[in-house]
Order: C-alpha cells, then sequence, then structure tokens
C-alpha cells in the first residue's frame, strides 16, 4: 500500500460513531432536511405520484393482490397492473396513509410529512457509510441533504426516495456489520434490503454489490443470510404473481422495456447524455465539480473540454429547439457529467489496475465505491426506457463520497503548498453546499409551482362544467385533480363516450391522442392556460428542459418566461354523436349528415337539406344553454329571393313547447349566405321520458340550398341544479 | 477468490443487459395486407396505408387504411378452390355521409363484385364498431385471382372523412397457407 494511501487510511478507522460530535452533526443534518422539506410540505400531487394513489386505493379493494385489476395508462387499457415497473410496497405504505388519513381538501401535507422519514433515512445512513471513507462524514452527508435532486425528488410520493433510502440504509447497516462483526445489523441490513428491493426492482443489485463488500472484508456466514433474504422474498412473490396471473409479470416488464427500444443506439445514446447532465447539474452546483475535477494543464483543460462541449451541442441538438440558453446549460451539465464520470473512472482503474494512481481510499473501498457507480450507471442506461433524473439518485452518495474524500486529501496538500489556490478546499466544500442547496430550492420552487398548476387548473374546470360528463387525455397530477373533481380517464371503449362529454388534454402532462371516432365528433369549447412565476423549468414544451425524462429534453432545467401548461377542453358534438339515436324525418335520399362548413376553421356541423327534421330525445337532468350557429351553405342552391327557416325547439314528453328559437335567412344579395348567425338558448332540463330538442330546417319555394347547425355546444346554465 | 470476484462484477455490471433477452411475440396470423398495393398514379398519395393503428369500440387493430375514392389490389396467388375471406371493417371516423366499400374479385381478367356495404358511422351507431365480415369465394385453381377493394363517398358525394379501416384480412381454407 502506498504511503499517501496508509497516512488516510490511519484516519478513517473505526470513527467513534456515539461521540458528541456525531449527536451534533445528526442534530444538524436532520434540522437541514426537516427545514428544507417543510416550506413543500403543501406540494400537490405531482407526476407518477398519481399512479401510486391510484395503486394504493387499489389495495384497499384487493389487499392480496393489488395490481389484479384493470387501468388505463397513457390511452391503453390493460386488464391489470401485475407488469409496471415497481413492486407494491409504496403502494402498501401508501395504503396505509390513505386508510387513517384519507385524500383530498389538501391532505397532501400529511403524506409529504410521512415521507420526510425517507431523506431522514437516507442522509443518516450515508452520514454512517461515509465514516467509514472520509474523515468528516458531516460533508457528504450534507452534499446529499442539499443535493439538488434529493431536494427535488423528496417533495413526492413516488419510489425514488423511498427507494434510495432503503438502499443507503442497507449499506451502511450491512458494511458496519462487517466492520463491528454485529448479528443485529445483518438482519438490519436484510430488512433494509427487503424495503430496497420492493420498492424498485433494480435494487437486487445490492446483493451482489453487498455481497462483493462481503467477500473481501471476509464476513461472517450470517452476511451470507443476510444479503439471500431479500431476493428470496422478491423471488417467492414473483412466484405467487406467476401463479395468481398465470405468467411472470417481470418478463412483460422487460418486454415493455424492450419495446420501447431500450436497448436501441439512439435511445441508449440519449440516455447516455442524459447521464452526464443529471449528474453534471443535480449533485453537486457544478462549479466545484467543475474547480475540483477539471483544473487540469493549469485551466486550459476546462477550456478545451467546453470547446468540445460546445462543438458536440451543435452536432447534437436540434437547432430550433434549443435557445442559447439551453446550450449553455446542455455543455455546461455535458463537461462537469463527463469530468465526474472521468474520476469515477479513474477510482475504478485504480481499483482494479495494478498501480493505484487514484489512492484516497483503500483498494477495498475503491472497488467498492467504483462497483457501485458504474453498476447503477450500467442499468440506469440498460434497463430503463429513457432518461431521468430520478433514475440516478442511487449513484449520487459514491460521487459525493468521492468528491469530499478529494476535498480531504487536498486540504493536506494545500497546507504544504507555497501559495494558496483561488479557492480552498474549506471554501469548495461549503460553497458546494451553500450553492447546491439555493440551486436546489430554486428548482424545487419551480416543481412545486408547476405541481400547483394542476389542482388550480381541475377547480376552474370544476366550477366551468358543473358535473358533466369529463374525461381527461392525459396523466401525472393532471390526472390525479380531475379525477378528483369527477372526469375519468379515457375510457377503453371509446363509444360510451356520449355527445356533451368534456375532454381535456394538457400541452404538457403526457397528452394522448383521442381515438379518431371521439376526435372526429370533438368541438374546442375552451382554453386554460397557466403560467408560472419562476423562471426556472423542471417540465417545460417550449424548452427542452427534462428533469423527469429525456423526452422533453436533455437539459435537467432551463429558464423561460413562457406559459407552461395549456390545457384544451374539447366537447363532443352531441348533435353529431347522437344522431343514430335521433328521429330523422328528411325527403327521401336526403338525410341530413355531420360535416364541415367552410369558413370558422372548418367547423364542424349538422348538414341539412331543406324540408328536414331531427329529434334528439332530451336527457339533460340539468337546464343546460345551447350555444349554436346558423346559416346556409354557399352551395348554388339559394337564390336572390330565398328564406330559410331554422327552428329549434324544446319539448317535454306529451308535446308542450318549453322552450323555442325560430329564425328566417333571406339570401337577399346573397349577403347572408356562407355567414353563421349565433344562437344561444335555454334548455330546460328534463322532467322524465320523452323529452325532446328538435331542431328543423326548411326554405321557401323549391330552393334546395344546404342548411347547417355549426358547432353545436351544452354549457351548464348557470346556477342550475340538476333534478 | 479471483473467479469469484469476476462473477460477481460481472453480475453487477450486466444487469442491465437482461432486457436483451427476447421477449417480442411475433405475429402468428398470416395476413393479407402486406399484399395489397394501390394502383400507382391514380390515387392522392396518401390514400393507402397498409398498418394504421385503429381503435373502434375499444379494440385497437392493427388496420389497412383507405381514403376514398381509392381502388388497392393483392394477388390471391396460393388460393384455390373454395375459401373464405375474412376481415374486420370499419369507418375510422364518425362524420361525413359514409363510405360505400366493394369487394371485388378478378379471376382470368373477369371481375366479379363479391361483397360490398356502405358504411355510415355518423348516423348508424353499430358502424362505430369492428364490423366482422366473412365473404365465401370460388377461385378458380387454373388461374390467378386478384382481389380488389374499392372505397367511394358517400350518396351526397361529401369525402369528407371517408377513411375505411380493414383489419385481419386472411383467406381460411382453400390452399396453401399464405
Amino acid at each position: 500500500m502506498p504511503v499517501d494511501e496508509r497516512i488516510m487510511m490511519a484516519m478513517t478507522r473505526n470513527p467513534n460513531l456515539r461521540g458528541f460530535q456525531v449527536h451534533r452533526d445528526l442534530a444538524v443534518l436532520v434540522l437541514l432536511i426537516v427545514g428544507c422539506a417543510l416550506p413543500f410540505l403543501s406540494q400537490p400531487f405531482h407526476m407518477d405520484d398519481n399512479f401510486y394513489m391510484d395503486m394504493a386505493r387499489g389495495i384497499s379493494a384487493n389487499p392480496l393482490h393489488p395490481y389484479d385489476r384493470p387501468y388505463d395508462f397513457g390511452g391503453f387499457h390493460v386488464t391489470d397492473i401485475a407488469s409496471h415497473t415497481h413492486p407494491p410496497l409504496q403502494a402498501y405504505l401508501l395504503a396505509c396513509v390513505l386508510h387513517f388519513a384519507g385524500e383530498g381538501g389538501g391532505k397532501e401535507w400529511i403524506y409529504h410529512a410521512i415521507a420526510i422519514m425517507y431523506p431522514l433515512l437516507a442522509v443518516i445512513s450515508f452520514y454512517y457509510i461515509s465514516a467509514l471513507f472520509v474523515e468528516r462524514p458531516i460533508w457528504p452527508a450534507l452534499g446529499l441533504a442539499v443535493c439538488p435532486l434529493v431536494l427535488v425528488m423528496e417533495h413526492t410520493i413516488m419510489t425514488d426516495v423511498p427507494t434510495l433510502a432503503f438502499w443507503l440504509a442497507a449499506i451502511a447497516c450491512f458494511l458496519w456489520a462487517v466492520e463491528l462483526n454485529r448479528g443485529s445489523l445483518y438482519a438490519a441490513s436484510s430488512l433494509m434490503m427487503l424495503g430496497a428491493v420492493f420498492m424498485s426492482y433494480p435494487a437486487v443489485s445490492l446483493v451482489p454489490l453487498l455481497a462483493f463488500y462481503h467477500i473481501r472484508k471476509r464476513g461472517r456466514p450470517a452476511g451470507w443470510i443476510a444479503l439471500l433474504l431479500a431476493p428470496a422474498c422478491l423471488a417467492a412473490w414473483l412466484g405467487i404473481s406467476a401463479a395468481h396471473f398465470g405468467r411472470l409479470v417481470v418478463l412483460d416488464t422487460l418486454g415493455y422495456v424492450q419495446s420501447r427500444g431500450a436497448l436501441t443506439l439512439p435511445v441508449l445514446g440519449t440516455k447516455a447524455i442524459a447521464l452526464l447532465e443529471y449528474q453534471g447539474w443535480l449533485i453537486v452546483f457544478p462549479l466545484f465539480f467543475l474547480y475540483a475535477l477539471a483544473r487540469g494543464l493549469r485551466g486550459r483543460l476546462l477550456v478545451l473540454a467546453l470547446l468540445g462541449g460546445a462543438f458536440f451541442a451543435r452536432i447534437v441538438l436540434p437547432v430550433d429547439q434549443y435557445r442559447t440558453v439551453d446550450k449553455v446549460v446542455f455543455v455546461i451539465g455535458l463537461v462537469t457529467g463527463i469530468f465526474v464520470t472521468l474520476r469515477m473512472s479513474a477510482l475504478i482503474l485504480g481499483a482494479f489496475g495494478k498501480t493505484s494512481h487514484a489512492a484516497v481510499f483503500g483498494k477495498s473501498e475503491s472497488r467498492f465505491l467504483s462497483l457501485w457507480y458504474f453498476g447503477v450507471a450500467a442499468y440506469c442506461l440498460f434497463l430503463y426506457t429513457e432518461g431521468s433524473a430520478r433514475y440516478i439518485l442511487p449513484l449520487v452518495p459514491p460521487i459525493l463520497i468521492v468528491f469530499f474524500r478529494g476535498l480531504e486529501v487536498a486540504e493536506v496538500t494545500e497546507y504544504r503548498a507555497d501559495h494558496p489556490p483561488l479557492l480552498n478546499t474549506a471554501m469548495v466544500a461549503s460553497g458546494s453546499i451553500v450553492l447546491s442547496l439555493a440551486f436546489g430550492l430554486f428548482l424545487s420552487q419551480a416543481d412545486f409551482e408547476f405541481a400547483r398548476i394542476y389542482p388550480r387548473a381541475a377547480a376552474t374546470f370544476a366550477r366551468m362544467t358543473d358535473g358533466l360528463d369529463s374525461y381527461v387525455a392525459g396523466e401525472w397530477g393532471f390526472r390525479y385533480y380531475f379525477t378528483r373533481v369527477g372526469a375519468a380517464p379515457l375510457p377503453a371503449d371509446e363509444t360510451v363516450m356520449t355527445g356533451g362529454s368534456l375532454i381535456v388534454t394538457p400541452k404538457l402532462a403526457m397528452p394522448y391522442g383521442l381515438p379518431a371516432g371521439p376526435d372526429s365528433m370533438a368541438q374546442p369549447l375552451s382554453r386554460l392556460s397557466f403560467d408560472l412565476k419562476t423562471p426556472f423549468r423542471t417540465m417545460d414544451w417550449h424548452t427542452p428542459a427534462g428533469f423527469y425524462s429525456t423526452g422533453w429534453g436533455l437539459i435537467p432545467f432551463s429558464l423561460s418566461r413562457q406559459t407552461v401548461e395549456i390545457l384544451q377542453i374539447q366537447q363532443i358534438g352531441f348533435m353529431v354523436e347522437r344522431l343514430p339515436w335521433a328521429r330523422v324525418e328528411s325527403p327521401p335520399g336526403e338525410a341530413p349528415w355531420p360535416g364541415y362548413v367552410a369558413g370558422r376553421d372548418r367547423a364542424l356541423a349538422i348538414l341539412a337539406r331543406p324540408d328536414t327534421r331531427i329529434v334528439y330525445p332530451w336527457t339533460q337532468r340539468r337546464p343546460m344553454d345551447l350555444k349554436v350557429a346558423i346559416g346556409i351553405l354557399n352551395d348554388g342552391g339559394a337564390t336572390d329571393d330565398s328564406v330559410f327557416r331554422f327552428a329549434i325547439v324544446r319539448a317535454d314528453g306529451q308535446g308542450r313547447v318549453l322552450s323555442r328559437y325560430e329564425d328566417a335567412l333571406t339570401s337577399g344579395m346573397r349577403a347572408e349566405v356562407g355567414i353563421w348567425r349565433p344562437v344561444r338558448m335555454n334548455l330546460p332540463a328534463s322532467a322524465g321520458d320523452g323529452d325532446t330538442l328538435e331542431f328543423r330546417y326548411s326554405a321557401l319555394g323549391n330552393c334546395r340550398a344546404t342548411g347547417a347547425f355549426v358547432q353545436a355546444l351544452l354549457e351548464p346554465s348557470k346556477g342550475s341544479e340538476v333534478r | 477468490m479471483r473467479g469469484w470476484r469476476g462473477v460477481l462484477c460481472g453480475l453487477l455490471l450486466a444487469a442491465g443487459v437482461v432486457p436483451g433477452t427476447g421477449c417480442a411475440r411475433a405475429r402468428s396470423v398470416p395476413s393479407l395486407a402486406d399484399r395489397f398495393r394501390v394502383e400507382p398514379g391514380t390515387h392522392a398519395p396518401d390514400s393507402f396505408a397498409a398498418h394504421f393503428e385503429v381503435t373502434r369500440g375499444g379494440r385497437r387493430e392493427d388496420a389497412m387504411r383507405l381514403i376514398a375514392p381509392v381502388s388497392v389490389r393483392a394477388p390471391l396467388a396460393g388460393f384455390g378452390g373454395k375459401c373464405t375471406l375474412r376481415l374486420l371493417a370499419a369507418p375510422v371516423f364518425n362524420i361525413g355521409d359514409g363510405v360505400q366499400m366493394e369487394l371485388i374479385q378478378e379471376s382470368a381478367g373477369i371481375p366479379k363484385t363479391v361483397y360490398q356495404r356502405y358504411f355510415d358511422a355518423a348516423r348508424e351507431a353499430g358502424d362505430r364498431k369492428w364490423i366482422p365480415i366473412e365473404i365465401p369465394l370460388e377461385l378458380p385453381e387454373e388461374v390467378a385471382s386478384v382481389l380488389w377493394i374499392r372505397a367511394s363517398g358517400g350518396p351526397r358525394g361529401d369525402l369528407t372523412a371517408d377513411w375505411l379501416a380493414l383489419a385481419g384480412l386472411y383467406v381460411s381454407g382453400g390452399g396453401k397457407t399464405p
């Protein structure tokens, strides 16, 4: 072992973990984590939170097989969700909270308050792990507590931070079990590993990682039992699932990954770039990574790397999607990420090579950390369908240990140097914590504001629609809050969406297209747009900010002042959709039909020849306002003295007229041909069977011009009550 | 001990390679869709697509799409004698004045309409779902036959949204598997 390594190792052996300093450190960490979480406790459910809440609700219906339920997702319908990407632990934990606390009415804070236990467990565990690798474990632990990625993710109820927490707790217990030769810690590690693998399948990679450490450190045989418990339980659970569903559920999960082209070169390239971007921006504020890792050749290396990054950006980034600011974010993230990876590569080369040129750890420690990093990086690249910042959470800890250990070593060198550097190691360490915290809070605020869009939108929508049948064509918090106000996900059978139903499609929240049938009958009703106060964007459709998915862009954040979300509200035209059930009287061979009229952006209309009556059964149990335009097509049938009569009649089952609209259009000098006259009338609620809404079109004389009822929309009458 | 180390490192690093194992399901039903060709130069360029996802009545199908007016033809080489043409048909949209479909069997240059139907999803609720169709064919053994499918507009001549989807076209009986 080289002299330097022996010196450094001596300082990191067997720290006193019960001393006052440890208690003080832990108190600081707890206060910091709670302090960072408190402002965001009220964050609405966001991104895939909705999915886990749906699963938690499913548990109360079928506690033993919570995945045995049909589900509509992304416009697709599945008969069960057993093959989705996560085991059920988080759903069970959320089901417990749901059982006792319920949901809605701003109860999100309860879920987030309980979820603070995960960052606490993660950071405290990481403190104990770091104590085996660095002299002052408080620094890496602080680094994890203020890591921008952790700060953003800890305000969600997805599985990522819980997985990290169980992952780190399993490692901490196992490493200290080996160190102290204590059976209870092996047992605790086993339990934590169980938590990790039932949160997320890739956490199974903990087993070979810890097995490696176990072998290197010649741990007790009890360690093997601890290692095998989690995979054995997971295998048992998969076996039970296979018996219940009649298939190996995880094979379908892998099939889904493969169907998304996860191993094709373009997708692998995208994920690799995203991995560099995320680790460049979201672990430690990049200035400090660059200062610590990229100072070779007297700073020229950094300049060369930035120039290379700029050249690469010019090649790979679409010019029209990436503005200059996006390119700057991209280049900084890429270069920083590359230097981080190079540092970890040096570690693995030193660890497994003949010579140890990066001797800041012992061989076993170096190998353990580098396997940890590259193992997680490998599954981020090969196992996931796309890049997402949250996927890289488990590779944050080894990077932080290596970074802060590097600072400790540099501190020794710095002490002996003739000229102090511009930023000494203490400044780099404390600066990296402070700026990472500030940057992380900015991003958290951006994500918080983004999440708040959807409950506001849902409340606005509920006031507008007053309980009309509604459907959502998007996911994330959008789906959660709109379903809370009565909307439903798009049904598998699109024919159940009847005329007058509303469909809300987001611009950002994973919109999916309507099936062609209802899409052809949909008419625009309204548009809601939402802005953020902060210029930071974690997800955006104007900019390539792709914090949660590379599907939106390659950079983890962007800056913008433009509208972040637009919700398009459409109504399925009831005149068109209900036409098969209407009683039609028209001249032979001239039945009315739905088509487009020119002008008015090709508006959808019911087109009819003169002497046509269309009588719709009227079943709406609340008073409605009908908005429609009437007019005549310029199809050559109108003469200068033509008169066209339009009537709309709302009648009850006995034929009594409850409301009526009547008008005559004269072509005159053809001034009114092709011009649409707006009509608005109140339609009383249906009192029972036999109520009708009738549309009549006739023409005086022999004129056969086509009449049109254009863009008929129904809106609940203001102040109406359901009968 | 060295061997163990290698195995463990390999396991860790190869975690991501697992999805590489083949999970794709082969399509097992031979379909006629890939045999059809549109006569070049006579129709709009997008009037025919051999594969197009269409959902009707909650059932998503990989369908052949025709935009009226268009005629497509498929050789029926390999089939002879009495056989049955099976398919699912549906208009793609619920608007317009409907679309007319004709199936014509041409053997030895003699065309014969074997099936025709008018689809009107705007006014017939039943036409808003996939409609299973079975057509008995009698194909002469000695000459090659051709199947034509013709889509044309409705009675009002309004070609708006006259898209017709045909899925799961296959011929059963009557010779070799295509």
